[in-house]
């Protein structure tokens, strides 16, 4: 097992290079001058100096050959020296550590929300199969699983958020929920802990709901694919056939069967929690790490784009290293490493 | 819209796109700005109504002031940095330019059109015969905000930072170049010597906002660059009526009345900046008042608004500044080496049609370099007529006839076909050149429509590697047209279509060490003469800046220095 869990371990090196290896020169192939971004005005460099630029270049290592450019990005990636953000030379240690917890915030929530709700869905569905209350619920979640978040977000701001047609006459503007932002744009920083608790769950209903609504069908469909198939089974029968009630066999017996995939399904949720959504952060001006990382290649700003890239790579494979584990842990009779080889 | 913004820093700014702004005062050298010719087509229904027309209802200027409350504005863009000097950027030479930082000299930003140089940390100045050394007199008892007094060692450290070839001041230290020396001989005494005499040199002093030496002299050039080891970068301190509060990256911005302030103290409390990108997320904020100010909205917005019930509780602004657009013609290309050619190009194209049907009739016709209201532009110079079968007749006058039945004009074997280069991104642009190639279609020239991404463009454009192009100049109250028309700037500075006329370069020579403005203003008018015979630009338009106030903002005037917080005041407004 551990020898198992070394093996992963290393070969997670070579492919962390190869896939940032593979941004950096798509990054390149864009063929975006970040120099230009950055003066934001050729003009007026090129009237005064042409050094000016190629001191740009210099320090941003573009004036070298591309093996050297990102032997150098890797380097620093190497020795932890992430340097700072080219847009506004802030250190990009800071610029994550903002981002970060706003991208945790929301995609906890979101999931915990996703889960919370889809179990309990995804039994029903399974044990009422083919009932009218499963066929609905099927209907409603293909429904829910095809509209694209970008429009659910914007109905919600026309609908719920402008104050024009869903009206909450006790709020100043009539709004009932914020425009944008993750709390108050003023006053923030003098309200109480319990005022601030309040202020950012306000104003994180409707991006909570908007990322999680789609990640329904999915995860009740596992979980409902996942407890048919426990029903089948002969222990499920012998649970029945000892007088067990129908609720025992159930929550006691085959639920806990059935939630392997749908655990194993977390391990693969982890670079979401970190990468951000871009769309929910940019209509609800959320600055996460999705808008982050969104600016950062428009830049496009090399070290900061291939951190970002970098950090979620190394959580995706750890995530699939947890789910691969935790198939282990759930089902003992899976013995990674052994049976592979 | 932000690349937009961005490009409009440029000052270049590709005609057509969303931009409006293109008042960076500090581009004196580079640019100036067009005069009206024709006034523009003033609807009847505009005139009449405030909301339509865009002037501010004079009941806006009256009223006793208050004091107090807080004013947000609405910005589309984060600026990289409070510091003007590493980062040259529009939005934060708006927020910290003479309002939390102060130059010896200022503007006057209400002194419309004149926009006369005040007095500001210098109390006076003294400038010798020969027009060389400005002696300047520091104001006494000046505070930074942290607390330290002002004094001429501040304007020495400072300088020394614009120097330092080390820094990123490069946008600033070319207008130095011309600086032979800078001293200070006692506390309140700073003394400036030029290499030679130009009408620009207070101008040029009024955009150095003075840094405190207290906290940039100890730095080297590389840490003065970097926000790690610059505070001044995220957090500036100065000497004005407003002090910086607090940044938070892509969010806000705050400014604060300085209490201690020496001269007039602002009505306002606070000036919150609220940066939000989607214009239409901007104006949904300014329906539920959580922005006062809508700053720089577009065409399609203001159009888009005219019946909307907004006009309850806000004003509109339609201000038209220093810019003009104009469409290049390279005079290396034979086709457009011969005046006749450009002058029929010129009665070719529609500009009326294209103000009145593709652009909501918003931009005023110009036939001007300079700033439309200055007294250097000749107001009785009217555009070229819209005149297809003058222009026709032209074309054959100048030997471009279709002699090979091919129906494409030729001369000498050369066929008329070039590229008109568009920079991407410049969306009404493409909806005029449509019609321009249609248009010249008919008189048998064929033209193609290129576009470019914004870096290959300015690229073709230093490398005068294109046929025709279309831009904006934005510029400031007064200019110098050297960098544009002058012949030495073809190699090396703006003149991009290679204009050479010994009398324009004369006359340009001359005008920067006139001092006199009116004798100066002679000349620019002749210079303009000069251009409208050459036609080398074909003047297209002045675009307007478009804004909207809350109705309890009193005291605003439009300015070409953007807004002054200092003079307004807030009304509480009964809701």
């Amino acid at each position: 097992m551990l020898k198992y869990v070394v093996r992963r371990v290393l070969w997670m090196i070579p492919t962390l290079f190869g896939i940032t290896l593979v941004c950096f020169l798509l990054l390149r192939m864009a063929n975006a001058d970040p120099v230009s971004a950055k003066l934001q005005n050729p003009m007026r460099a090129q009237q005064i100096s042409q050094e000016a630029i190629a001191q740009l270049r210099a320090l941003y290592d573009l004036d070298k050959p591309w093996y050297v450019q990102y032997g150098r990005l890797v380097q620093r990636l190497c020795t932890l020296d992430l340097g700072t953000r080219w847009q506004d030379g802030r250190p990009i240690v800071d610029v994550i550590a903002e981002a970060l917890p706003i991208t945790l915030l929301l995609s906890l929530l979101s999931i915990t929300l996703a889960y919370l709700i889809s179990i309990p869905l995804g039994v029903y569905s399974a044990v009422k199969q083919y009932s009218l209350g499963d066929r609905v619920l099927t209907v409603v979640l293909f429904v829910l699983y095809s509209l694209p978040a970008f429009w659910v977000g914007t109905m919600f701001i026309v609908f719920l958020a402008s104050g024009n047609f869903l009206k909450c006459p006790w709020t100043a503007d009539h709004a009932c929920f914020p425009l944008q932002g993750w709390h108050a744009f003023d006053g923030f920083a003098a309200m109480s802990r319990w005022q601030k608790l309040g202020d950012v769950a306000w104003h994180m209903v409707l991006p909570v709901v908007t990322l999680t609504y789609q990640a329904f069908a999915v995860l009740s469909r596992y979980m409902r694919a996942g407890m048919l198939e426990t029903l089948r089974q002969d222990f499920i029968r012998t649970a029945r056939a000892k007088g067990l009630s129908e609720r025992r066999v159930i929550f006691g017996h085959a639920l806990r069967n059935s939630l392997i995939p749908i655990i194993t399904l977390i391990g693969l949720e982890l670079p979401e929690l970190v990468s951000g959504a871009v769309i929910v952060e940019s209509i609800f001006g959320i600055r996460g790490m999705g808008l982050v990382a969104l600016e950062a290649i428009r830049m496009p700003d090399y070290p900061l784009v291939i951190t970002i890239v970098a950090f979620t790579a190394v959580l995706v494979m750890l995530g699939m290293l947890l789910s691969d584990l935790l198939y282990a842990v759930v089902d003992p009779r899976i013995k990674a490493g052994e049976e592979s080889r | 819209m932000r690349n937009c913004s961005r490009v409009c820093l440029l000052v270049l700014c590709a005609v057509g796109s969303a931009c409006t702004h293109g008042k960076k005062k500090d581009d004196k050298p580079a640019v100036a700005a067009p005069r009206v010719v024709a006034t523009p087509p003033a609807k009847v229904e505009d005139s009449k109504d405030p909301w339509l027309s865009g002037t501010l209802p004079a009941s806006e200027m009256q009223g006793e002031p208050r004091s107090g409350g807080d004013l947000t504005v609405g910005l589309s863009t984060d600026p990289p940095s409070l510091n003007t000097y590493t980062d040259s950027d529009l939005v934060a030479s708006w927020i910290t330019g003479h309002r939390i930082y102060q130059s010896l000299v200022n503007i006057d930003p209400l002194d419309d059109p004149e926009y006369r140089v005040v007095p500001e940390l210098a109390e006076r100045w003294e400038i010798s015969p020969d027009n060389k050394t400005y002696t300047f007199h520091l104001r006494k008892g000046v505070q930074w905000h942290d607390g330290q007094p002002f004094t001429s060692r501040d304007v020495i450290a400072t300088m020394d930072k614009i120097q330092d070839p080390t820094t990123k001041a490069v946008h600033v230290r070319a207008y130095t170049q011309e600086l032979a020396s800078y001293s200070a001989p006692d506390d309140y005494t700073v003394v400036f010597v030029w290499k030679r005499p130009y009408f620009l040199t207070l101008d040029t002093i009024a955009d150095w906002s003075i840094q405190p030496a207290h906290v940039i002299a100890k730095l080297t050039g590389h840490q003065y660059n970097d926000a790690a080891t610059n505070p001044l970068n995220r957090a500036p301190v100065g000497t004005g009526p407003f002090k910086f509060v607090t940044w938070e990256s892509n969010a806000k911005i705050v400014i604060a009345r300085n209490d201690k302030y020496w001269g007039k103290k602002p009505y306002l409390e606070r000036v919150l900046f609220r940066i939000q990108q989607d214009p239409t997320v901007m104006l949904q904020l300014a329906e539920r008042g959580e922005i006062d100010l809508v700053d720089h909205m577009t065409t399609d917005e203001w159009v888009h608004l005219n019946d909307s019930p907004l006009r309850n509780a806000w004003n509109r602004s339609k201000f038209f500044s220093a810019n003009y657009g104009f469409i290049g013609w390279n005079l290396l290309r034979p086709m457009f080496a011969d005046k006749r050619v450009r002058r029929a190009l010129t009665m070719l194209i529609d500009r009326p049609g294209i103000v009145d049907k593709m652009l909501h009739g918003m931009p005023m016709p110009t036939t001007c370099h300079f700033y439309w209201k200055s007294p250097s532009c000749d107001e009785g110079l009217q555009p070229l007529p819209y005149d297809p079968i003058a222009g026709a007749k032209l074309l054959d006058e100048a030997g471009w006839k279709d002699s090979d039945n091919d129906g494409v004009r030729d001369k000498a074997g050369v066929p008329f076909r070039f590229v008109f280069m568009l920079p991407a991104g410049a969306v009404e642009g493409h909806l005029w050149a449509a019609k321009l190639k249609e248009d010249f279609d008919h008189v048998g020239i064929e033209m193609e429509i290129q576009t470019v991404e914004w870096s290959a463009f300015t690229k073709r454009l230093t490398e005068h590697t294109f046929d025709a192009c279309t831009l904006a100049w934005g510029g400031g109250p007064r200019g110098d047209p050297t960098q544009i028309w002058h012949s030495s700037s073809i190699k090396g500075g703006s003149n991009y279509i290679s204009y050479k006329n010994p009398q324009v370069d004369k006359l340009l020579e001359e005008a920067r060490v006139t001092f006199d403005a009116s004798a100066r203003d002679a000349m620019y008018r002749k210079f303009g003469a000069i251009l409208q015979d050459d036609q080398p630009y074909t003047f297209l338009f002045v675009r307007p800046e478009l804004n909207m106030l809350s109705k309890k903002i009193k005291g605003a005037r439009p300015s070409l220095m953007w807004w002054q917080f200092e003079n307004m005041w807030l009304e509480p407004q009964a809701k």
